[in-house]
């Protein structure tokens, strides 16, 4: 028999059984099409039914006076409730309400201070702790009293440069001398690059966070695949056969390797909802976030990422008594590639100095989000070698655990 | 010429003694036949014959080449020559009965008229073979089980306790076929069981293992003769409590 035919008869075998594994397959498909989307909802649309409550109390009862205009508390509190109102933030002033996220109060003086010119004003703010919408109100609040403050500052350098004769002048420019501002974008290497290479930037960083969805689909079924076949009694004929222990390693790997690309292709599409619920929410079109080489790559890398998962993972489940213990210890894989993936939202992994990128090299997950990010930037050579690596890093693991299998404990060790 | 030759075997888990300097020979084409106790060391033996396991010491040969437990080559060639169907064995169940021949015909390298003789000696349906092995009886899967081992058309067949579990008429159906296949096809066929009617009806020669060792290896009718029992049953416990009073 031949090395070829064994092979595909492995594999034919296994791809039949995984097709016909219903429950497996409606797993590995709903859990990415369901989070990603679910996890765009929670972004964005979650956000804006959000309404925080802000009450304003009035403890002020001066008068401020600013080049003959007059100004009272009231005269504040109502055009901070407007500005605030205006912001999605349900205003109170002087009303008693029974839930409120934030409380500003407007103290003694304010008024008179706000329009002297040798005074600063305080508002005075108390905050309910650890609410996502008392943050928000709270971040409304200093944007609305920024527009206060900036109004108020106008009058005043109008009225000294009257008072002074100076007729061309600029508040702006009188208040903010030196400023700065985002012109363009730049990538690592210092080459300029366009919004739309911008935006792909982003999105390869979040193509390469999505890779956390891939791995446990994969680990599971590779697991039960080989320890499964004690389960079932099935494994004692087959290791008895001819087939080459390489080849066996092979088959199971490469049709495990399907539930990989299945991922692939459920965690691009679960990406491409994610993008139009957000980028409805954004108003821009799907299309011009969307690099389809950033997709390709993509699901190479997804590809890639699940066979280097299986590999690594391979060896455990040879040499595992049980198959509980299995899944434990690849569980602890799972979670390594976890915590690379979530990292990479706040980590750029190709910055890091070289003492601490290189032992992550190690894993083949920093070389899956190196591929993407790289792919991003435009270095189809560093894109290339990654991958190269995740390619070597897998055909190396299988021949280990080709060599590592022994029937004899495989058989005896209970499941 | 001699198929299978095991040469002062001895075999442990951990301190414990499965076979204990244990030797045989069985001869081309017979059907061999291992009885004894549980835990006796019947399914040990099986295994290290099927290159399943390794002997602590002792060496195996089949068809006159030793088997290196070290060297994958020499292993798949023995395993090109062997077909084994453990005691507790299953179909995948997710195949159905034509796909779960066709995969061991594949891997096999079993030509097409040896894949119709195995559908053939399933006795199953057209349409019961279409569907997944799942939804077999035991019976059923056992008879598939029992044609994927013959079907490949090996040198040696090793079958452990081929009828054990299933009912009268499964059992008797199986005997037949394994009866059969040795008499048309004159392969050899080692194979274990506890029930003494069947080794009786199916094997040339017998053999009784008692704590890892062989304590009685001849005819059936040799067995009853020397222990001047009336039947095979009997015969082997007198064998057997001779031995327990002599330890």
């Amino acid at each position: 028999m031949s090395h070829r035919h064994s092979l595909i008869a492995l594999f034919r075998k296994e791809f039949l059984e995984l097709i016909r594994d219903y429950r497996t397959l409606l797993f590995l498909t709903l859990t990415p099409l369901i989070m990603m989307p679910l996890m765009g909802f929670v972004m964005t649309s979650l956000q804006h039914i959000e309404y925080p409550k802000v009450e304003i109390i009035i403890e002020d009862d001066s008068i401020g006076v600013l080049d003959n205009n007059t100004f009272t508390s009231s005269y504040i509190a109502d055009l901070l409730r407007n500005l605030l109102t205006q912001r999605g933030v349900i205003t109170y002033v002087n009303t008693s309400v029974s839930s409120v996220d934030l409380r500003i109060v407007i103290p003694r003086g304010f008024t008179h201070n706000l329009t002297s010119l040798d005074s600063q004003a305080f508002l005075l703010a108390y905050q309910v702790p650890g609410s996502s919408k008392a943050e928000k109100a709270y971040s409304e609040a200093i944007s609305v009293i920024n527009d206060l403050s900036r109004y108020f500052s106008d009058l005043k350098i109008k009225y000294l440069a009257e008072e002074a004769g100076i007729t061309n002048v600029s508040p702006e420019a009188i208040r903010n001398p030196a400023t700065i501002y985002v012109a363009g974008f730049i990538a690592p290497s210092g080459a300029g690059i366009s919004p739309e290479e911008a935006w792909k930037i982003f999105i390869a960083r979040l193509f390469a966070f999505s890779m956390l969805f891939v791995s446990t689909p994969a680990t599971t079924y590779i697991i039960d695949s080989i320890l499964g076949e004690k389960e079932r009694k099935t494994l004692e004929i087959l290791l008895s056969s001819p087939i080459k222990r390489r080849d066996l390693i092979l088959g199971k790997v490469f049709a495990s390797s399907i539930i990989g690309l299945l991922a692939a292709v459920v965690d691009v599409l679960s990406i491409i909802i994610f993008f139009i619920i957000l980028s409805t929410s954004l108003g821009y079109g799907i299309m011009m976030i969307v690099d389809k080489g950033l997709l390709i790559v993509t699901g190479v890398v997804v590809y890639l990422t699940t066979l280097a998962t299986l590999s690594l993972t391979l060896p455990v489940i040879i040499r595992s008594s049980t198959m509980r213990s299995a899944q434990v210890i690849s569980s602890i894989i799972t979670i390594a590639s976890s915590l690379i993936f979530i990292s990479v939202l706040f980590v750029d992994f190709y910055s890091l100095p070289k003492d601490v990128l290189y032992p992550l090299l190690i894993l083949p997950y920093t070389n899956s989000v190196l591929a993407v990010q790289y792919y991003a930037f435009g270095d189809i050579g560093m894109t290339f070698a990654h991958i190269t690596i995740l390619l070597l890093f897998s055909v190396a693991l299988m021949i280990i655990s080709s060599r590592l299998i022994n029937e004899e404990k495989m058989l005896l060790k209970p499941v | 010429m001699i198929d299978v030759k095991l040469e002062s075997v001895y075999k442990y888990y951990g301190t414990k003694k499965a076979l204990d300097n244990l030797s045989l020979e069985v001869s081309s084409g017979e059907v061999f036949c291992v009885v004894g106790p549980n835990g006796a060391g019947k399914t040990t033996m099986l295994r290290i014959i099927a290159t399943l396991m390794r002997p602590s010491s002792g060496n195996v040969y089949i068809c006159g080449e030793k088997i290196d437990y070290k060297d994958p080559k020499n292993l798949e060639k023995i395993r090109s020559m062997i077909s084994y169907l453990p005691e507790d064995a299953d179909t995948y169940s997710r195949l159905t009965g034509y796909e779960y021949l066709r995969f061991f015909a594949d891997l096999y390298g079993v030509d097409p008229d040896n894949l119709r003789f195995g559908i053939e000696i399933t006795g199953l349906e057209d349409d019961v073979l279409r569907k997944k092995t799942g939804t077999y009886s035991k019976g059923m899967r056992r008879r598939l089980l029992i044609a994927r081992t013959l079907m490949v058309m090996p040198k040696i067949a090793i079958l452990d306790e081929p009828t054990s579990g299933l009912d009268v008429f499964s059992a008797v159906s199986i005997r037949r076929v394994v009866r059969d296949f040795s008499l048309k096809m004159k392969k050899t066929i080692i194979l274990s069981t506890h029930n003494m009617l069947e080794a009786q009806d199916l094997c040339d020669t017998i053999a009784l293992i008692y704590n890892g060792k062989i304590i009685f290896r001849g005819r059936p009718e040799e067995a009853m003769r020397k222990s001047f029992s009336s039947n095979l049953e009997e015969a082997f416990v007198k064998i057997v409590e001779e031995r327990r009073y002599v330890s």
